[in-house]
């Protein structure tokens, strides 16, 4: 529990940060193509950064505990 | 047809058997059926968007006839009538019960696909799948929309009718010595997606009502000119197929968690945290259905509620994923059919999830809605994910349906072709929408990109069609002269399989 | 409900923690879109109106002195304008890929949105329809011409 309230709390002030910078930096009239790629390329990074975690941890697993490799482990069994 | 090794028995004693699992019998191969023809449809509009202009279907007119269909098909005679076939194979086994609540009731709702599956493929409306008004009230051409609506109708009943026999059964006839948190997840998945639709469906089966008397002209509900909104009908449709599209994936969800701790030998991680998922999310995915009417004009505050009702769904989805990765890990995971497309399935989930953070991440939805982005989106997924999931289980039944085992070599044909296809297709799809290529299109701005991304996509869907063509050789071949299975274990994982000794029918 | 949390069993702590990970991540998805609609939801002051009815198959767009053009719209570079958007028979959808401008066009509503032309945008654009509306609605096109 501990873990998460770090997270929330550390997201958020990065979130405040970067809200507080757009603020400030904020003159002109926006530019909507910009803000909206800008917003989607942001979207990507994180995507494609999760992405590779997720996707990474399922190829080793499936190279990892396949058949093959785990033959001396015959004893595992799905009953609950 | 004889497609049971041990008891062969005439068609006619199954098309008039209320039995479950001739019941079950009759849906799947329904839906396998529709799936091969709306996938015949889908390669068509490929084939046609292969080049700009002209390339086989002559006009727009058909073009918009075939993509109608084609969605409809997919929906409502595939992915719909594969769930109640499943469940009706399975549910009475894992309850431990000698059949479905109501078996007549069972039969009449499987034969009431059968004329709204009529409607919907002699009609060939042009209205697409969602059917907006006023285009669907004023302009589409009868008596096609009009059928197309009878036969949604008609469908929609008889997916109340089983929803309403699913929950009777988990709840009312399972066995006393089984506690509910002892059913297998599938179980719970079924009990879910049958109460969504029964909380979802009325409100678009209502909104039918209203559409046809609108094209009849006896009432204005949706035409501005009579006091009516056309945004009405939006708000009463995506109530229900917000909420129905989770309809078509806890159960998809259910059949992973069904096959994963089986082929990697291992218990699921964590039973409670799927269960908590299933209900979480059937409340929370009540609470999105505007998404897909971002660009209608709703107001900032709308906009802001229908996203964070939105991206609260998504934890649900995650932990669905954390829990398949953790139960397999350590385990000694054999990758027999089933297993190969739950996994395919599970990588291809991951990419439609982003992709649907991205259409209701508020500002880009004006660069993603209504392109190919959007359909690239609910593709990964209902192809990507439920298809695949869907496959991979009927390739675990095949036994139990058939008596025999089906050739892991052509299954393997039809797993790499299927799934090179999907991930190249639907890739192609995301990023030509991106570059502004409206959905529902006959023909495109010949820019070169937009060329070139048109036949990437069409390239990947004809590597689907090749594995299909496997797979229809393979269910054909293997249930009249496959290889008789083992039915304690015939997939060699040290599991007790299902007791085929259901398929004889107890009258 | 307790029995669900007891069938969880000890280990189920890094599902929460990873269930953390997400939510937090889906916290910072949804302020930074917020945030970004934010910006673009209010109309800047000085800006022009322009008119825009969609119907079965083309575009009519009216300037603020009258002036109708009909599947040709002119605007200037620099200026700031606004789209009022509606629909004469059915729902169209007004869309400018270039400028991510994308509102539908409804019948009895009119909906807004607004861009600034940047000063060096002088150039031709589509103009497409993104709602399907029928027959013609692959060539519902019109053309965007940004003049200095
Ligand atoms: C991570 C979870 C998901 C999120 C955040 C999400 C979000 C969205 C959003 C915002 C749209 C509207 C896009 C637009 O029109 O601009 C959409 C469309 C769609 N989604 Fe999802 N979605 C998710 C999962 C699913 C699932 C599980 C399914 C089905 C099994 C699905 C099926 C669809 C369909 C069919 C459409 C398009 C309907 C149409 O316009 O024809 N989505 N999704
Ligand atoms: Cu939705
Ligand atoms: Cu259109």
């Amino acid at each position: 529990m501990r873990n998460n309230s770090i997270l929330v709390v550390s997201v958020a002030a990065l979130t405040i940060l970067s809200t507080v910078g757009i603020v400030y930096a904020q003159e002109e009239v926006v530019n909507r193509s910009a803000l909206a790629w800008g917003l989607f390329y942001k979207m990507m990074t994180a995507a494609f950064i999760v992405g590779a975690i997720v996707q990474g941890t399922l190829v080793y697993i499936i190279f990892k505990f396949k058949e093959k490799k785990v033959k001396a482990r015959a004893e595992i069994s799905s009953s609950r | 047809m004889v497609i049971e090794v041990a008891r062969p028995r005439p068609l006619w004693q199954i098309l008039f058997s209320t039995h479950h699992t001739d019941v079950a019998l009759l849906y799947l191969i329904t839906s396998i059926v529709f799936f091969m023809l709306g996938g015949a449809l889908a390669l068509t509009i490929r084939t046609e968007l292969l080049t700009p202009g002209t390339t086989i279907i002559g006009d727009a007119d058909l073009f918009n006839r075939i993509f109608t269909v084609h969605g409809t098909t997919m929906l409502f005679l595939w992915i719909l009538p594969f769930i109640s076939g499943v469940g009706n194979y399975l549910i009475p086994i894992l309850v431990k019960y000698k059949d479905m609540a109501y078996p007549r009731l069972n039969a009449v709702a499987y034969w009431m696909a059968v004329p709204g599956a009529a409607l919907i493929w002699l009609g060939w409306s042009d209205t697409s799948w969602m059917a907006y008004p006023p285009y669907s009230t004023m302009r589409a051409a009868g008596p096609a929309a009009d059928m197309w609506i009878f036969g949604l109708k008609i469908l929609g009943l008889s997916s109340i009718l089983g929803a309403i026999n699913f929950i009777v059964t988990i709840l009312k006839c399972k066995h006393p010595d089984l506690p509910m948190m002892k059913t297998s997840l599938l179980v719970w998945a079924i009990l879910v997606s049958s109460l969504m639709t029964l909380a979802a469906l009325p409100t678009f089966t209502a909104a039918l009502i209203m559409l046809y008397t609108d094209r009849l002209g006896v009432s204005g509900f949706f035409d501005p000119a009579r006091g009516g909104d056309p945004i009405a009908y939006q708000h009463l449709f995506w109530f229900t197929f917000h909420p129905e599209v989770y309809i078509f994936l806890i159960p998809a969800v259910g059949m992973a968690y069904e096959l994963i701790p089986k082929f990697s030998r291992k218990p699921i991680f964590s039973y409670g945290s799927g269960v908590i998922a299933f209900l979480v999310l059937s409340i929370i995915a009540f609470a999105s259905w505007a998404h897909h009417m971002l660009a209608t004009g709703l107001t900032f505050t709308e906009k802001t509620v229908f996203m964070i009702g939105t991206l609260a769904a998504v934890p649900m989805s995650a932990m669905h994923v954390f829990n398949w990765l953790a139960t397999m890990w350590g385990g000694r995971i054999k990758f027999a059919a089933p297993m190969k497309f739950v996994i395919g399935g599970i990588m291809l989930f991951f990419t439609s999830g982003a992709g649907g953070v991205v259409n209701t991440t508020l500002p880009l939805d004006f660069i993603t809605h209504d392109t190919y982005w959007v359909v690239g989106h609910f593709h990964m997924m209902l192809m990507g994910t439920v298809s695949f999931i869907f496959m991979g289980f009927l390739y675990y039944m095949f036994p139990l349906i058939t008596g025999r085992m089906y050739s892991e070599r052509l299954a393997n044909v039809h797993f790499w072709f299927t799934f090179i296809g999907t991930a190249v297709v639907f890739t192609a799809m995301h990023i030509v929408g991106l570059y502004g290529m409206p959905r529902r299109i006959w023909d495109y701005v010949p820019d070169p990109t937009i060329i070139v991304l048109n036949q990437i996509a069409s390239v990947g869907a004809y590597l689907i069609g090749i594995g299909m063509i496997a797979f229809i050789i393979l269910l054909i071949r293997d249930s009249v002269k496959g290889k008789p299975a083992d039915m304690k274990d015939p997939f060699g994982i040290g599991e007790i399989y299902y007791d085929y000794r259901r398929r004889e029918p107890h009258h | 409900m307790v029995e669900l949390v007891i069938s969880m069993g000890s280990h189920v702590i890094y599902e929460w923690i990873y269930v953390g990970v997400v939510v937090s991540i889906l916290i910072w998805v949804g302020a930074e879109a917020w945030y970004g609609e934010k910006l673009l939801h209010e109309v800047p002051k000085d800006h022009i109106t322009i008119k825009v009815v969609g119907q079965q198959w083309f575009w009519t767009f009216e300037h603020p002195d009258g002036k109708r053009e009909v599947g040709t719209l002119h605007l200037k570079a620099g200026k700031v304008y606004k789209f009022e958007v509606t629909g004469k028979d059915v729902i169209h959808a007004f869309n400018i890929p270039h400028f991510a401008v994308m509102i539908d066009a409804v019948p009895g509503r009119i909906n807004t949105i607004w861009v600034k032309i940047p000063e060096d945008a002088v150039g031709e654009y589509l103009i497409q329809c993104r709602e399907y509306c029928g027959l013609l609605h692959y060539n519902m096109r019109a053309n965007l011409i940004v003049e200095a």
